[in-house]
């Protein structure tokens, strides 16, 4: 609900800063604007008087082209020199990545938060010679292809892969829904929907060796769960993993439901907690649990 | 502000003075909470606003900065009768899309498993989140990662301490034993598996150690004369080597204890690793997470122990078919 009382006209200036804050605008195209998304009347001349009112509060405002614009936030941001190191080391990680639109979409960040820096940060920024965030291992990135990757992701049809095996040079071939693309280790890796196996599968981008689009749109994704019960303490101090819900829990044991891990990966983790957990559903992902052991123990006969 | 002359030079020409009033306040209120008598106060330093002495004027003022889209509370006993900004609509903000392109360069940053590049991050991402567009997208820059239930000042205790190698006490809440005091003296930290875990010596279990350090919730006491951990106690250790390839080989990273011996990009297993072990449950669960791709190369007892891991792994699994 709106306030009763208030000034028409500190509303204007108000609503033509926000305004400013969106895109650079001329006069005559923040009237338009303006007009249009409020129920104010402005006039060109009271658009100017109120360009002089944010200068005259040191709201940096420039005019470029004949259009305005918000060259610094009003409301800054204090950022100190380990901050300004994280940033330059984001600049150089994401200059080295493929994905347009997810570069597209750091840089503008990056933009908006250096139009962001407070005073100090900006001295900050001039005067000491600040060198990238130097992590333990430079990240080295491997995403070749991954444009056409991100059309197929956007494109919502399903494509078919053939992808070869980790550790042997089997080629497979499957049919997908691609969902996305993400980053692990520097690694490009797609992850997609398995109509077949009704399930989410991870695959690193470089192992794929041939990719075709088809016709066909995507199915909605409706994966099945894989219920796991963790005994003992591990069942106290479990930390949840997104997607995953506890659907029953007793004193010493939880069952858990998970739906969304790639299955082969979520086997390996649950690996890692010895005879503390056991796979209950489905009997595949059980199967194939005692299958890895059973290989493993094969391996020191 | 600019100074008083030019600021009334510029009233004479051509400014809102409403407009001009309603920006002083909000800057104001940016600074600091205020009550409706020191914003009387401050608009009475004010060249342009001395005059304004009336509380409705505040009160005017106010509303015309909440109908433009700024929450601002109710002066209240809570907030001591204070104004309190607590968003506005005047800043550059980052869109829906910005905010989930950030959350995803965390993730993949988080799988380098570099503890300090997070911590960075992290304090980096807590700094810009309020360019975030609401509440919503706000919270996921604040507390949407693997450190968010970690108390910082705990955590800076311990990586000074581990580096001094004091010993400390603790309150642990282990899962097994609910909250209890340990003495411990940590050593490093590493991050894990998306959970962050301290190493140490721990003196009531006396053995090499890691514990969670989400779970400490309480750093008691420090022993300021402790010897350093060397003398103290030592370190059960056994060098193991192992070999790996696929998906494990493509995806690992050398850590504290780990170094790469050899490194054969043509051969199946094609990654020689050589390890330090001060903690075989660790160890083993981490080999066990390899599955196929590993083989342990020596020592001959280490292989043993795994095979018993999987033995008992395979119990459990036809016990409960019965």
């Amino acid at each position: 609900m709106k306030n009763k009382k208030y000034t028409n006209a500190g509303l204007r200036v108000l609503e033509t800063l926000k305004v400013l804050t969106k895109q650079p605008l001329s006069p005559d195209e923040m009237l338009r604007y303006l007009e249009s998304t409020t129920n104010n009347f402005y006039r060109k001349e009271l658009i100017l008087k109120y360009l002089n009112t944010f200068r005259l509060l040191n709201i940096n405002i420039e005019k470029i082209n004949g259009k305005y614009f918000i060259k610094k936030n009003p409301d800054p941001v204090h950022l100190d020199k380990n901050d300004l190191a994280i940033m330059l080391f984001i600049k150089n990680y994401i200059n080295n990545i493929g994905y347009e639109s997810f570069k597209n979409n750091i840089f503008e960040s990056l933009e908006i938060i250096e139009r962001s820096f407070s005073g100090e940060t900006d001295r900050l920024a001039k005067t000491l010679n600040i060198k990238p965030y130097k992590p333990k291992k430079n990240p080295d990135i491997k995403d070749k292809n991954i444009i056409k990757f991100e059309k197929y992701c956007n494109d919502k049809l399903r494509i078919q892969i053939k992808y070869k095996n980790y550790d042997s040079n089997e080629v497979i071939s499957y049919k997908l829904s691609p969902l996305n693309v993400i980053y692990k280790k520097g690694k490009a890796v797609l992850i997609a929907y398995d109509n077949k196996d009704n399930d989410y599968k991870e695959f690193i981008l470089e192992n794929i060796v041939a990719v075709s689009q088809s016709p066909q749109k995507q199915q909605k994704a409706s994966p099945s769960s894989v219920l796991f019960k963790l005994y003992g303490r591990l069942a106290h101090s479990y930390m949840l993993k997104k997607n995953e819900t506890v659907i029953e829990s007793g004193d010493d044991y939880i069952i858990i439901s998970n739906n969304s891990e790639d299955r082969e990966l979520l086997i390996r983790r649950l690996l890692r907690y010895f005879d503390k957990c056991e796979i209950l559903y489905p009997k595949s992902c059980r199967k194939r649990l005692l299958e890895i052991v059973n290989e493993m123990e094969a391996i020191y006969a | 502000m600019k100074p008083d002359t030019q600021r009334c030079n510029c009233a004479e020409n051509n400014i809102s003075k409403t407009g001009y009033r309603a920006l002083f306040l909000f800057f104001k209120l940016l600074e600091a909470a205020r009550t409706r008598d020191e914003i009387l106060e401050l608009f009475s330093n004010d060249p342009l606003l001395k005059n304004d002495k009336s509380k409705d004027t505040v009160t005017i003022t106010v509303n015309t900065l909440k109908n433009a889209g700024c929450i601002i509370s109710r002066p209240n006993q809570r907030t001591k009768n204070k104004y309190v900004l607590k968003s506005h609509p005047f800043n550059l903000q980052f869109s829906v899309n910005n905010i989930y392109a950030l959350q995803s360069l965390r993730e993949s940053l988080i799988t380098f498993e570099d503890l300090d590049l997070l911590i960075y991050l992290n304090n980096f991402y807590f700094k810009i989140a309020k360019l975030a567009p609401d509440e919503d997208t706000k919270n996921l820059l604040i507390y949407k990662h693997p450190l968010a239930l970690i108390n910082f000042d705990i955590l800076n205790e311990l990586i000074i301490y581990s580096k001094l190698k004091k010993q400390i006490s603790i309150c642990y809440d282990s899962p097994q034993n609910k909250k209890e005091n340990l003495d411990f003296v940590p050593e490093y930290l590493t991050f894990e598996n998306d959970k962050l875990y301290v190493w140490g010596y721990c003196k009531k279990y006396n053995n090499f150690a890691f514990l969670r350090v989400d779970k400490i919730k309480r750093v008691n006491c420090v022993q300021i004369f402790s010897n350093t951990c060397e003398t103290v106690y030592k370190k059960p250790e056994a060098i193991v080597t192992y070999k790996l390839k696929g998906y494990s080989a493509l995806m690992y990273t050398e850590n504290n204890n780990e170094t790469i011996m050899r490194a054969d990009t043509d051969k199946g297993y094609c990654l020689t690793i050589k390890s330090r072990v001060v903690n075989k449950f660790n160890f083993f669960q981490k080999i066990l997470s390899y599955g196929t791709d590993c083989v342990i190369v020596s020592p001959e007892s280490i292989r043993q122990e795994l095979l018993v891991h999987l033995n008992s792994i395979k119990t459990g699994y036809k016990n409960n078919e019965k």
